[in-house]
């Protein structure tokens, strides 16, 4: 318990209304149009728009519909993406960030160099990527056959083996960002406590598990967490991957079903009804996430 | 429960009292953002635009008028070209009606979007370019300014093509004015063909010949000698046309239901399964759009290509003359149906001058700027009256480009909910032809059945407007 | 001794395989896009074509510029971003302190809807803010849409919620002792986190501005629908290499090497923030 009570409100008020404004209100629109058959009809007239109840989330589970076959493919496909994802991206960019967490020569100019795939802007990362996973022409695949791997072509961005291509190119803009914070973290661990632990006889393994992830356990808690968000979220990387046209199947993510939905089709009551939807399934994910996450703390 | 009330009202006078606060750090941000921004530059410039116009123009009656249009952006080859004729166009659009006319480029990639926030804010642009599926959809949603009342001024309805006018009609009124835009056709490289001894295709070539042409230019080349998209929306164009050439349907009369299914359909999508199958089409075509294709046929890498044909300009810059373009093969209907897609104008429903709009439209759709305009563009016009025009006498592809669009039906349906019927086709196409280049078992009753679970879901569609 | 070598070496021969894999996958395809910048668009594909170019051209570096204004755009996007990074961090700095610090009614509350806002897809807060924005012009004058100043309000809204994530994980890691110590000295609350907190979470402060400057800088939605020619941002502003029919690769591989290259340097600058004694001098005392 603190000692004296804090006056609050200067803390945090700026970031609560500008969120309120920008944020919590148009949020809680969108979750109000989920509501509504806001759409082609009536988008010239907003004031006409009827409350149509939960009409929407009925139509966006119904089988034999545009939207309806689709959804639950996407919504799964988008659980297993933002698992793995935010699996991958964790698991390496925890490595790497040990590694360079290491004095070695060029470690400087290493670290400017990982940063880089962070800096191509998302629209530019999922252009190259989908030229390096084109079939024939390809980089991937040409490599692959010169190097006599393989005969017949993979085909990376069909079927399948699209969401996996998907979090290739993820994990290739998002490593950098991991791997930055992790490292920040691992910086303030005071270099004696390293020294301490050699000295009364610890491994690297040992020095790894109580000095090192103590020192970067609420950096991690927060990295999984924000991974899990962007990963939810995806969509510049299939929007523009796929050429001029949707991710098949799965690799279709929910995002982007949203923005045909809502932008292509003008169906703005179902796509809202959709990111409700999502909202309260990865709410309650990141929620059982944070309480797991906080109660080994107080372990 | 009473705190929960509390906490609304709470939040309730929040948001309002935000306002104020809101203000406040608005405009401090205001002049940060003008500061830096041309924002300023460019309301000097047309306020001084403005005053020129009034004292130039003082007997016009539009003088001091602005209008904005948008356009897409334009291929990048020609843009330096595009940009010149939109600086004449300005101009004589200011001499002749007063009216200052303001430009604003969009890309092609969220121009719908723009579109869309306008109409629903009700303010944006007064003229808009749209492509052939767009007009029914803005239409429908009560966007765009009925232009039957001009259409006197703009030339008349007899000097369009059908296929333009059909797709600027909605609710039997022209909510557009056709503009230009060309034809799917079939590319070929006329050394491979040379090389491998064959003729030159033309015009009235049957599917049969077609596919002869294809299995000798395969063995001749030892690969693959056709390109086709089998993504992107182009495939679901490329599906239709070959199922209208034979005499099938995409919708019925009234757009109730879907007939794409029918044996025309299933027969359609069985021939490009069957030209994989033989080796004719590379397997990469399950996953190739238009910007895989023209490079593979500029490089020499197909033989034959399905293509636009915008892209007659990056041909003649890359490919020394050594090639030639058709109409599409005739199917069993006896009708070579090319597909025609198109760029439109229209007035939105919103602008507060639709005369001074209507006025600089009939100015843009004047035959001299169509000609201007399209000849830059590499399009064909869609104005019967002036495609004689000795502008288009460069155009190699042009006898074809002008046959195309004469004798080919519209083929996409003109019906609201276009687009989504577009992206579910393309999306089912996609998946059975992925099925194919993946070993999967593609016989006609897989794909009978792909289409089948197609029309439930375009039924449903159709059923819901 | 020979084994304590062999296993000095075998750990620097793991490390050296490790680095050398990670950059080989984060620098390839950068790489690749380099290689584009001097090819053809046409000459691009090709099953046989070399991933670098047999004849390498310079004219997609000079004709870039003239296709597309990228200076305009890349100086909004500079204005944009970096006044996106101030704004969210001046608004999520105490409000993350807080969070980590103070227990209050509503914490949870507060935390969680945070979080929310994050996880509803933002696609579909785009119409009710562009309305919002219009709405506002309409009541007060003030321009929101199509200004530069409008972007950075809706990227700092964006920003904050990571922001105060990120930044509260950061002062959760340093002990509470460090101000409790120096209130104990006679400082109140705020200086006591200005002058003794705020220095050791500079590290996280710029990991954190640095993911919100690219949060912006990468966002082609919002930007695409909020701005207009004048205020295009340089990643909405690459869409323009892409017309109808055909996509430019070559111009904008060109593009986004010119523009990478000089945020490489930057970071390069940049990175004694991460690095360094800086924390561990403070800790200590």
């Amino acid at each position: 318990m603190k000692k004296k009570k804090q006056k609050i409100a200067p803390w945090i008020l700026p970031a609560f209304i500008s969120m309120s404004i920008i944020q919590f209100l148009p949020g809680a629109i969108s979750i109000l149009m989920g509501f509504t058959n806001l759409g082609v009809q009536n988008i010239t007239n907003i004031p006409s728009t009827k409350i149509t109840g939960l009409n929407n989330f009925m139509e966006i589970f119904k089988k034999g519909t545009v939207v309806g076959n689709q959804f639950t493919i996407s919504l799964l496909g988008t659980l297993e993406y933002t698992f793995f994802a935010t699996l991958i991206t964790f698991l390496f960019g925890l490595g790497l960030a040990l590694l360079l967490n290491q004095e070695f020569p060029g470690r400087a100019f290493i670290r400017a160099a990982l940063i880089v795939p962070w800096i191509v802007p998302g629209v530019v990362a999922a252009f190259i990527w989908r030229l390096m996973f084109l079939s024939d022409y390809g980089i991937i695949n040409k490599l692959l056959r010169h190097g006599g791997i393989i005969k017949d072509n993979i085909f990376w961005l069909l079927e399948d083996k699209a969401l996996f291509s998907l979090m290739i190119a993820h994990l290739w803009s998002n490593l950098p960002f991991v791997m930055i914070s992790i490292l920040a973290a691992l910086q303030t661990i005071p270099e004696e406590l390293y020294e301490a632990c050699k000295i009364d006889g610890g491994n690297v393994f040992q020095r790894f598990v109580y000095i090192s992830l103590p020192g970067i356990k609420n950096v991690s808690t927060m990295i999984v967490l924000l991974s899990f968000i962007k990963g939810a979220g995806e969509f510049t990387l299939p929007y523009v991957m796929y050429g001029r046209s949707a991710p098949p199947g799965k690799a279709n993510l929910i995002s982007i079903l949203i923005y045909q939905t809502s932008f292509q089709t003008w169906e703005f009551g179902k796509g809202a009804a959709m990111s409700t939807v999502i909202l309260v399934i990865m709410l309650i994910i990141a929620i059982f996430y944070m309480r797991l996450a906080m109660q080994e703390k107080a372990d | 429960m009473k705190k929960r009330v509390l906490g609304m009202v709470l939040a309730l006078s929040l948001t309002a009292g935000l306002l104020a606060g809101c203000k406040g750090s608005a405009s401090q941000n205001e002049t940060e953002g003008t500061k830096a921004a041309d924002v300023t530059q460019a309301q000097t410039q047309a306020s001084g635009g403005a005053d020129q116009s009034t004292q130039a123009a003082e007997d016009k009656p539009y003088a001091g008028t602005t209008i904005v249009m948008n356009l897409n952006t334009p291929s990048e080859a020609i843009r330096e070209q595009y940009d010149a004729w939109l600086e004449d166009l300005k101009k004589k659009v200011m001499d002749q009606t007063g009216i200052e006319l303001q430009v604003e480029m969009v890309s092609w990639g969220d121009y719908l979007n723009k579109h869309l926030t306008s109409i629903a804010s009700q303010e944006g642009p007064d003229i808009i370019q749209m492509g052939s599926s767009v007009p029914p959809v803005i239409a429908a949603a009560g966007g765009l300014l009925d232009l039957t009342p001009y259409m006197d001024e703009l030339g008349g309805m007899d000097v369009y093509y059908d296929v333009g006018k059909y797709y600027c009609t909605w609710d039997g009124k022209m909510m557009a004015i056709p503009w230009g835009g060309g034809g799917r056709e079939i590319y070929y490289n006329k050394d491979i063909y040379d090389a491998a001894g064959l003729e030159y295709p033309s015009n009235d070539w049957t599917f049969e010949e077609f596919t002869e042409d294809a299995k000798a230019l395969t063995e001749y080349m030892g690969k693959p000698a056709f390109a086709i998209m089998g993504s992107a929306n182009d495939t679901t164009y490329y599906f239709w046309s070959q199922l209208i050439t034979d005499g099938g349907n995409v919708l019925n009369d009234d757009m109730t239901k879907s007939e794409f299914n029918g044996q025309e359909g299933v027969d359609a999508v069985k021939r490009i399964v069957d030209m994989y199958n033989n080796g004719y089409i590379p397997s990469s075509f399950a996953e190739s759009t238009v910007d895989d294709i023209l490079p593979a046929f500029i490089n020499g890498e197909v033989a034959l290509s399905y293509g636009n044909a915008s892209w007659w300009q990056d041909v003649v810059a890359n490919m020394d003359g050594n090639w030639g373009t058709v109409a599409m093969p005739v199917g069993k209907a006896g009708l070579a149906n090319g597909t025609v897609t198109m760029s439109a104008f229209g007035i939105m429903s919103y602008t507060k001058n639709p005369d001074a709009a209507a006025e600089v439209l009939k100015i843009l759709a004047s035959p001299e700027e169509i000609v201007r305009s399209t000849s830059i563009l590499g399009w064909i016009p869609f104005r019967e009256d002036i495609e004689n025009d000795p502008a288009y006498e460069d155009n190699p592809a042009k006898e074809t480009f002008f046959y195309v669009a004469k004798q080919s039906k519209a083929f996409i349906p003109q019906y609201q909910a276009i687009s989504t019927v577009l992206s579910t086709s393309t999306k089912y196409l996609n998946s059975i032809f992925s099925q194919a280049v993946t070993g999967g078992n593609v016989d006609e009753a897989y794909i009978k059945e792909q289409l089948d679970a197609l029309a439930q879901e375009v039924d449903h569609v159709l059923s819901q407007n | 001794m020979t084994k304590t070598k062999a296993k000095k070496l075998l750990k620097r021969i793991f490390f050296a395989l490790a680095i050398g894999a990670y950059l080989l996958f984060a620098l390839f395809p950068f790489f690749v896009m380099i290689a584009m910048s001097f090819s053809s668009k046409f000459a691009i594909m090709g099953v046989d074509t070399p991933i670098w170019p047999k004849k390498p051209i310079l004219k997609n570096y000079e004709r870039m510029w003239q296709v597309v204004p990228l200076l305009k755009y890349i100086k909004n996007s500079l204005i944009v971003c970096s006044s996106t990074v101030m704004v969210s961090l001046l608004m999520s700095v105490p409000a993350s302190y807080a969070l980590s610090r103070f227990r209050f009614r509503g914490k949870k509350a507060f935390s969680i809807s945070i979080l929310a806002t994050q996880l509803f897809p933002g696609i579909t807060m785009l119409l009710p803010i562009y309305l919002m924005y219009v709405n506002f012009t309409k009541l007060t004058g003030i321009p929101m849409t199509k200004t530069l100043h409008g972007l950075v309000v809706a990227f700092a809204t964006f920003g904050i919620p990571y922001s105060i994530w990120m930044l509260k994980s950061y002062f959760d890691s340093i002990p509470d002792e460090l101000e409790q110590a120096a209130m104990i000295d006679g400082c109140s609350r705020t200086k006591a986190m200005v002058r003794v907190v705020l220095p050791l979470v500079v590290p996280g402060m710029v990991a954190t501005g640095l993911y919100v400057f690219l949060l912006a800088w990468n966002n082609i939605l919002f930007a695409g629908v909020l701005t207009d020619q004048a205020t295009r941002t340089f990643a909405t502003g690459l869409q323009e290499f892409a017309s109808e029919s055909s996509t430019e690769y070559g111009l904008l591989m060109a593009a986004c090497s010119v523009t990478t290259i000089p945020i490489v340097a930057l970071f390069f600058v940049f990175q004694k923030y991460f690095v360094g004694g800086m924390t561990g001098g403070a800790v200590k005392g």
